[in-house]
């Protein structure tokens, strides 16, 4: 087992040709990695991209050689995958209007050239889900592109493959989703190429490190939407005051990542309608 | 199929640019990585990163709806309007960092599998 790659959450690592995303407890804000961990966050992601890998693997083959044959120090927190040609195209669909997508289109009336109606507000619902795709740039930061500006790059049956995949997983995500209580406001997906050629769906899928999940309950349009899982960090965070925002950051206090815990395995208890099973 | 990294390409056209006197600057990432791709694809070549750079690029970022909400906090702010940041200091910190730490780590010592063929 090679160790590659130390990232902000997530650790890689080569064992032969497959690769080994790991998943920790960690979390992040003013994107400084905390101090204090979050018991049991990997796992309930990397889980939960799991039950929906599975479940939209009819929509797209994903790169999940498997979940189980890890190291045990991994157990539950990681994942085999197999190595692919990534396709240079961050693939987003937004349901609603929040972070880039809004301040396109308070710009622009548009969202990577997708023109969408007047009088939308932070957090609306679009008339439809959207294909907004990025650059992805190993440096600087990730662009909008248009999906003309995707044809260009990857050709067009390619670019008609990814926007057909993206919105069909995300709305078969949002949907299922919506009847459990949870909006997933938008995603980010990521592809590679299979040696035959064909897209297959990598890194993670549906999860919050990935998405906006908000609680349906508290869903009001025209103000910031609450995050249903990782608010509480949010809102202890932005309560200090002696933190300059550079690393390291503080503690977080106990009471908050209990909470925080308990938000994680309510997203994945609500959206799998299974017990989380510590282990 | 052969694939060679976008990426990688339009490094190595600045280098090529530097070492005939020129100053080439990344000023439109979106206009470069298009070009890179159709020059690639004019070339029979397809344009893909391999995957453990791909992930170590992923990986090193935060999370994407915070980075998401980060930036476009910060492009509202430059034109003074607002988008909800839940916290942190703008995208600038983040960015800043991305480019120089990362392109000048890239510049020093290329890729060694940028092209190859599956």
């Amino acid at each position: 087992m090679k160790h590659l790659h130390s990232g902000k959450i997530r650790d890689l690592y080569a064992d032969g040709e497959d690769l080994i995303l790991v998943a920790s407890d960690k979390v992040s804000v003013y994107d400084v990695v905390l101090p204090t961990l979050i018991p049991g966050k990997g796992k309930i992601l990397t889980q939960l991209s799991l039950w929906w890998f599975e479940r939209l693997a009819d929509v797209v083959p994903n790169h999940v050689i498997s979940a189980t044959d890890v190291p045990p120090e991994w157990a539950s927190r990681a994942i085999r995958c197999r190595r692919l040609d990534m396709i240079p195209v961050e693939c987003i669909a937004r349901g609603y209007l929040a972070g880039l997508g809004l301040g396109s289109y308070r710009a622009t009336g548009t969202v990577s050239g997708v023109p969408l109606p007047e009088g939308l507000a932070e957090g609306s619902k679009l008339p439809e889900p959207i294909f907004t795709p990025t650059t992805k740039a190993t440096t600087g930061h990730d662009e909008f592109l248009s999906f003309e500006d995707v044809v260009s790059q990857v050709g067009a049956e390619t670019a008609a493959e990814l926007r057909r995949i993206t919105l069909e997983v995300y709305r078969r995500g949002a949907d299922l989703a919506a009847g459990r209580g949870v909006i997933i406001a938008d995603t980010k997906l990521e592809f590679g190429h299979a040696p035959d050629g064909s897209i297959v769906l990598a890194d993670e899928v549906l999860t919050s490190d990935s998405s906006r999940f908000w609680a349906a309950e508290d869903w009001h349009p025209g103000r910031p939407q609450r995050y249903l899982d990782k608010q509480f960090v949010r809102d202890w965070s932005s309560t200090i005051t002696n933190w300059d925002r550079t690393p390291p950051g503080p503690p977080i206090p106990e009471h908050v990542v209990n909470a925080t815990r308990a938000r994680y395995v309510e997203v994945y208890e609500r959206i799998t309608r299974a017990t989380w099973q510590e282990g | 199929m052969q694939f060679y990294d976008p990426n990688t390409l339009i490094a190595e056209v600045q280098e090529l640019l530097r070492s005939y006197g020129l100053n080439p600057q990344l000023i439109d990432s979106q206009l470069a990585q298009t070009g890179a791709g159709m020059m690639l694809r004019g070339l029979n070549a397809f344009p893909a990163i391999d995957p453990v750079d791909a992930y170590m690029s992923t990986l090193g970022k935060e999370p994407w709806p915070d980075a998401d909400d980060r930036r476009a906090a910060r492009i509202a702010a430059r034109s003074g309007d607002t988008v909800s940041e839940p916290e942190g200091r703008g995208a600038a910190w983040t960015e800043e960092r991305g480019t120089s730490d990362e392109e000048r780590r890239r510049l020093k010592a290329p890729r060694k599998r940028a092209g190859y063929t599956a």
